[in-house]
């Protein structure tokens, strides 16, 4: 257990601390302020925990996340989030299924719409999950989406 | 794998707002997949990082896994911008390879 905690800490430091380097041309240093421990967690419910840091989320209809409701293609998936709750600064996307749930983050600075639309992969048929960080606390909405071929390879 | 520089970046005045629309090429490898040929492991290779800026402010900072779809596309709406004002997104990968786009506001 122990050897396995280390190899799996050197493994991480391994990815990431070889963009020491690199990030320091970047206009902002970001790292330490977002914990990467969270695309490494293989239940979504502990994802979800690394973003949130163990608050509560409440279930909202004000955000609109827009997932086709059935995928050829898990590589490629259309995901569109619209956050209505006021003082919307981070928006998180998690897909139910996939080997790692989280699948990224988007900070918004003062300025920005609370709208994001991108494209992600899914593993399988499941929820695709909308987490919005608004006025200190935590939102989420989710989608369910039937995937005839999964993505995650 | 050297990045390819296809990417494609757009961003309009609608309304208002200023509409970016962001195209990156990028394999996005999750890790798990595997060489038809050898069956040995296609090495994890995504981007992990991405900031956006409205000329020099940034706007927009992404935080990402490899379950992003590979030459992701990314779009977001800013408030308030004027034609000839750039938007700028710089991004860095998991081997450390930085790239860059910037474009006007048309």
């Amino acid at each position: 257990m122990q050897r396995r905690v280390f190899l799996k800490t050197s493994l991480l430091a391994a990815e990431y601390g070889l963009l020491t380097g690199a990030v320091l041309l970047l206009p902002r240093n970001v790292l330490g302020e977002w914990r990467t421990e969270v695309f490494h967690a293989t239940v979504l419910d502990e994802a979800i925990k690394w973003v949130t840091g163990g608050q509560v989320v409440t279930r909202t209809e004000k955000i609109r996340l827009r997932v086709p409701a059935i995928v050829e293609d898990g590589r490629s998936v259309q995901v569109s989030i619209h956050s209505m709750l006021p003082g919307s600064d981070s928006i998180s996307i998690f897909s139910e299924r996939n080997p790692n749930p989280a699948l990224g983050t988007f900070r918004l600075e003062p300025g920005l719409d609370p709208v994001i639309d991108t494209r992600i992969k899914m593993g399988g048929s499941g929820n695709v999950i909308a987490l919005v960080h608004a006025d200190g606390r935590f939102y989420s909405a989710k989608q369910y989406a039937k995937v005839t071929s999964g993505g995650c390879g | 794998m050297a990045i390819d520089k296809t990417h494609k970046i757009r961003a309009k005045m609608q309304q208002g707002r200023v509409v970016v629309k962001l195209l990156i090429r990028h394999p996005m490898e999750t890790g798990n997949r595997k060489q038809p040929l050898t069956g040995g492991k296609i090495p994890r290779h995504f981007i992990r990082e991405i900031h956006c800026r409205h000329n020099d402010r940034t706007v927009l900072t992404g935080f990402w896994s490899s379950g992003m779809a590979s030459n992701p596309y990314l779009s977001f709406h800013l408030q308030s911008g004027k034609k000839g004002d750039s938007i700028r997104c710089d991004w860095v990968d998991n081997l450390g390879l930085t790239d860059a786009i910037e474009t006007r506001i048309s």
